[in-house]
């Protein structure tokens, strides 16, 4: 590797802590953290096409409600979706941008912003897409997703 | 708390959004959300606040006469809040003539129950497509 190569390197891995210190700086409670905590999940399987995890982040009877599809409530629908949709190759990062909890309720407005890598063509695609994301509590005390909605800012 | 659908006072104030909106009263509409509301159009960055929700509405209220119909399908409250999702269809009709047009697709709304006891759209977002719950 080039030295122009290594700066750039280096330079980015100073700046992935410095970001991860950004978002962990902010005075989220134990449930927002929670809740942060099934954000970056979401992205981490999103990104590494893990149908399995991606589909334990939901609520047995979530609602994913994508633009332009019709509403996915089951899980097989998850797996489904998950397994069309994870042909393409994610790059994206989801920021939360609030997250409010209510007792056993929550919800966050996210942002996804990113890149997807079309199957087959390898046609990168621009992602900017704004979400609400409803979460629940469930029995054992872990947040599931329970709604999501979305549109795009394009 | 129940899930299948809201039987609050934010199922009246579902009511009057509908029919401010088929009244084309941008005001009766405006009036109905949270003064920092957000709300998600689609294919444009969110709006913040009741100004610039109002901002937005303006060119289409004044263009166009509505039909809009909501059917919920879902949603639970909790406290000072409420959330539910379902399914809306909208035909609007210029109102210099030519040809309606017809829009479906699912919403998400959520209400919150402001300090003066009244309950006002605090966050929607909407994705036009399959309109199925």
């Amino acid at each position: 590797m080039n030295k122009p190569g290594i700066t750039a390197l280096t330079t980015i891995t100073l700046l992935v802590p410095l970001a991860l210190q950004a978002q962990t700086d902010r005075s989220w409670t134990a449930d927002q953290r929670a809740i942060v905590d099934l954000i970056q999940r979401t992205q981490v399987s999103n990104n590494a096409g893990d149908v399995e995890a991606w589909v334990a982040l939901f609520a047995d009877d979530a609602v994913y409600m994508a633009p332009g599809a019709p509403a996915v409530t089951t899980r097989r629908g998850l797996r489904e979706v998950a397994a069309a949709g994870f042909r393409h190759r994610a790059d994206i990062a989801i920021d939360p941008v609030e997250i409010v909890v209510t007792g056993p309720w929550a919800y966050a407005r996210t942002r996804v912003g990113g890149t997807v890598t079309v199957h087959p063509t390898g046609e990168v695609v621009a992602v900017d897409v704004k979400q609400i994301v409803i979460y629940r509590r469930t029995e054992s005390g872990a947040w599931r997703i329970a709604r999501l909605i979305s549109n795009s800012n394009d | 708390m129940g899930e299948r659908g809201l039987d609050t006072g934010a199922t009246g104030r579902r009511e009057q959004w509908i029919a401010a909106v088929n009244a084309a009263d941008a005001d009766r509409y405006a009036g109905l959300v949270a003064e920092d509301v957000v709300w998600f159009p689609p294919g444009g960055e969110a709006l913040r606040g009741r100004a610039a929700f109002k901002r937005w509405l303006m060119p289409f209220v004044g263009s166009f006469d509505y039909d809009m119909a909501l059917t919920p399908s879902g949603g639970a409250e909790a406290a000072d809040w409420a959330w539910e999702t379902g399914t809306f269809r909208s035909t609007m009709r210029p109102v210099g003539g030519g040809p309606a047009q017809q829009h479906e697709g699912r919403y998400f709304v959520l209400w919150r129950r402001e300090d003066d006891g009244v309950w006002r759209i605090d966050r929607y977002v909407d994705g036009v497509g399959e309109a199925e719950p």
